[in-house]
């Protein structure tokens, strides 16, 4: 089992760089904090995006963030331009989070509040009973569930931005999914 | 499709949509950037501490050679002698003039009488 995601961006015959933001990250390279910084602005809203589909509460998600660019500029000797930076930051960015999701102890979300639902069913006890079961499932299973239904990736998707094989990720979105199934059946 | 089925399909379905929603809908302020941007030059005490660190193995190896130079004297300057009768001086020439009279007292420097 692949417990750390590769940081090397997959090679790609056909690669689009933009050339501004080439030059961003050769300066970030020579070490100017500045060009990474404007780096940071181009790309934070899609990673603060990616974090808060695994973490609700805020602090968290900036938490997670912020650890995202500061592992980007400490391995930014790693990107080797043959992708564009946002997929090679993505992987970054998923490494982060499932390193988290996987850490032991407390820091759980907050289960949200009885009635208060949010919008994604019309029945509140529906979006408990569905958090609980979420939950209850292992972390690595929560984030592949999560990827599939919430961002909506496909297999090859999945693989591509986490460097994890084809087959490895379709044998574990079974397994995720059969639980989640298992979960749901149980009758309250 | 029995009912059974039919209530699995619909919380499958029912938790699809929980996740498309699953979100913290948290964007980032303003002052984003900068706060990463700050953390990105580690502070001058982090650099000092760093480089302790790296100078630590020498410092100890350093310490341990005078801890043992300091436990372990060298045998030139020992005041005990070997035997009682060992006429003790700092001049090897004179040391072996005299070392063969090892029943003569009241020698210069013989100790142990």
């Amino acid at each position: 089992m692949e417990h750390v995601l590769s940081m090397t961006a997959p090679p790609r015959a056909e690669s689009r760089i933009d050339e501004g933001e080439a030059a961003l990250i050769r300066a970030s390279l020579g070490g100017d904090s500045g060009a990474f910084s404007e780096l940071v602005r181009i790309h934070q809203h899609r990673v603060f995006r990616l974090v808060g589909r695994f973490f609700r509460r805020r602090e968290d998600v900036e938490d997670l963030a912020q650890e995202t660019f500061l592992t980007a500029w400490r391995k930014l000797h790693t990107y080797g331009a043959r992708a564009p930076f946002e997929h090679w930051l993505t992987r970054v960015c998923l490494n982060c989070c499932y390193a988290r999701l996987r850490r032991p102890g407390p820091g759980e979300d907050p289960l949200p509040e009885e009635g208060a639902g949010d919008g994604a069913t019309p029945n509140p006890d529906v979006a408990l009973d569905l958090e609980a079961s979420l939950r209850a499932l292992r972390p690595e299973d929560r984030f592949l569930l999560l990827l599939m239904y919430g961002e909506g990736w496909t297999t090859a998707e999945i693989a591509e931005r986490t460097g994890w094989s084809r087959v490895n990720v379709k044998v574990r979105a079974h397994r995720a999914r059969r639980k989640l199934q298992g979960l749901l059946e149980v009758e309250p | 499709m029995n009912d059974r089925q039919a209530r699995r399909k619909d919380r499958m379905e029912a938790a699809r949509r929980y996740f498309r929603q699953h979100h913290a809908n948290v964007a980032p302020d303003t002052g984003f950037a900068g706060r990463v941007a700050a953390r990105l030059t580690p502070e001058p005490a982090e650099i000092l501490g760093w480089a302790a660190l790296r100078l630590l193995p020498a410092m100890l190896a350093l310490i341990f050679v005078l801890a043992w130079f300091a436990f372990h004297p060298s045998a030139a300057t020992a005041t005990e002698s070997i035997s009682p009768g060992t006429p003790v001086t700092e001049d090897p020439i004179a040391w072996v003039m005299e070392g063969g009279e090892g029943d003569e007292g009241g020698q210069d420097g013989e100790v142990g009488r």
